[in-house]
């Protein structure tokens, strides 16, 4: 009982770093009609930035939110200058672009931080509480309360203030939004800043664990894929809950299941993401696209 | 007074020109109807007062401001309204936040809510349906939503496209009595491109007759409904 109450708590824990990732892309889809591909490299890069920043005698939290300005300005110059002039080319052009950011960032950090891993710092201490008999780290409470916190912001900035609304329009219609006097190329770019911010704090809760390197985020992202696949990719609650339920299904499934083991534990969100495209194309909680003429 | 003055008008897309020499003008909260073949250029009129043309020759004013390098921005800052063709409704945001959407320019007072109320007040059934996602609507409630997302907007101009598509005839014949009701009450010029003659001329007090590109035929709309020569020669009824 109280190793599957440890892993459960680790799965949480895990799954809260997918989730925040998950919530990154699905701010840049919701805000943007884009997949971005790249989320998880331009969180590669915010973390190198925060550790920039910590190895310079910043504090570690104020670091984090020093990084995740810069990532900010790094979201809006890559709208500005990559993205938006292949948006409205083709319906995928912009996405395919994501993809080649992807290794541009990779080649990038390597050229500027190296290649060797490097350690990095928690956010939170390294001790455990107990519970129930089970030994939580209370790192993994804090992941989760930041993603708890996270998406909480997310939710109220695009359901209830009036600058989240006018993203919401000008990702799905732009041309009405405009028709309204929204400036709506500002909108697109704030939402690809929003996010990058948000990578940044995923990749700061990840890095402790897998050390900071180019490809650091590589798993990371696939899961968060698979999160923002499960819960619906144009619903942050849903990313959240995607996170958390492939965080849990990899902790109990892969020291359970003999043939599974570590090398195979990634299949556990490829088979999810399966399986969700077939049953159900927009997510748990995703909304099916309506259309009536 | 004009509201608009359209003068000698020459662009299109690319190359070819759709428009070529229109020259035409709207009174003050006067309503004006577009009328004339497919590929006669209305829809391309339309856009081009919100900056949708590549213009080669001619003037545009808007109440008295040149609209020579005018941006869909800044066209709904001084208060023209575009109703496209197809009503480019946000399908996955409700009714009310569609409204809000094209009350963007009115800031979050209390000049928000009260023209929402308005709105509902013209179209009783937007409110009951307020909280519904807008792409649930029946194609009239759309419709209905698209007036009065522009209308949120307190347009002086009001661009009407084709507000009759795809829409039943006494639906449309209610909906056309609401524009005359919006246009008196809120002094709301307008400019109506429609397939409906007869239904525009009722409503119209002007009306210009396009083909290839520039007018052909333009009067007052009683005088173009009464005359069956005319009407004949030039819309076909």
């Amino acid at each position: 009982m109280g190793a599957l109450l440890q892993d459960v708590m680790s799965g949480l824990a895990a799954g809260s770093i997918y989730g925040a990732l998950a919530l990154a892309l699905v701010f840049v889809f919701r805000s943007t009609g884009v997949v971005n591909f790249a989320q998880g490299e331009m969180a590669m890069i915010s973390t190198y930035i925060s550790l920039s920043f910590y190895n310079l005698g910043v504090p570690l939290l104020a670091a984090v939110v020093l990084s995740m300005a810069c990532s900010f300005l790094i979201g809006i110059t890559v709208e500005r200058t990559l993205i938006r002039p292949v948006a409205g080319r083709t319906a995928h052009a912009a996405s395919i672009v994501t993809v080649g950011l992807f290794l541009a960032a990779n080649g990038i950090a390597g050229y500027v931080w190296g290649v060797e891993p490097r350690g990095f710092p928690s956010l939170f201490s390294r001790e455990s509480v107990g519970l129930g008999g089970a030994r939580i780290a209370v790192a993994d409470l804090g992941a989760l309360a930041v993603l708890v916190v996270l998406v909480f912001l997310l939710f109220l900035l695009f359901e209830k203030t009036r600058v989240g609304l006018m993203m919401r329009a000008a990702a799905s219609q732009p041309a009405s939004a405009r028709m309204a006097g929204a400036p709506v190329s500002n909108l697109l770019m704030s939402g690809w800043g929003i996010s990058a911010a948000v990578g940044a704090v995923a990749g700061a809760l990840i890095a402790p664990a897998v050390f900071v390197s180019p490809g650091m985020m590589g798993p990371v992202f696939i899961y968060a894929l698979a999160a923002a696949a499960l819960g619906g990719l144009s619903s942050p609650l849903g990313a959240v809950l995607g996170g958390w339920i492939i965080g849990v299904a990899e902790a109990v499934i892969a020291p359970r299941v003999d043939f599974i083991g570590s090398q195979l534990a990634i299949l556990i969100p490829l088979t999810i993401i399966f399986l969700v495209l077939l049953l159900r194309p927009a997510g748990l909680l995703g909304v099916q696209e309506v259309k009536r003429v | 007074m004009n509201v608009l003055e359209v003068d000698d008008l020459s662009g299109g897309y690319s190359a070819t020109p759709v428009l070529r020499g229109l020259t035409f003008s709207i009174p003050e909260g006067g309503v004006v109807a577009l009328l004339g073949p497919n590929g006669a250029g209305k829809t391309t009129t339309l856009r081009a007062l919100t900056g949708g043309l590549k213009r080669t020759s001619g003037r545009m004013s808007f109440g008295g401001e040149d609209l020579a390098s005018i941006r869909p921005e800044g066209a709904a800052r001084l208060g023209i309204a575009h109703v496209p063709e197809g009503r480019g409704t946000l399908a996955d945001l409700t009714v009310e936040e569609n409204l809000r959407v094209g009350g963007y320019l009115l800031g979050r007072g209390t000049a928000l809510t009260e023209k929402l109320d308005v709105c509902f007040g013209y179209f009783p059934i937007l409110h009951e349906r307020r909280k519904q996602k807008a792409g649930h609507l029946s194609g009239g409630e759309q419709q209905m939503l698209a007036i009065s997302r522009a209308l949120m907007l307190q347009p002086r101009l009001m661009l009407l496209d084709e507000p009759s598509l795809g829409l039943a005839p006494k639906i449309t014949q209610r909906l056309f009595e609401t524009l005359g009701v919006i246009n008196k009450e809120q002094e709301t010029a307008m400019l109506l491109v429609e397939q409906n003659a007869s239904l525009a001329l009722d409503l119209a007090s002007r009306a210009f007759v396009l083909e290839s590109g520039s007018v052909v035929l333009g009067g007052d709309a009683s005088d173009i409904r009464d005359d069956e020569e005319l009407r004949r020669a030039y819309l076909g009824y």
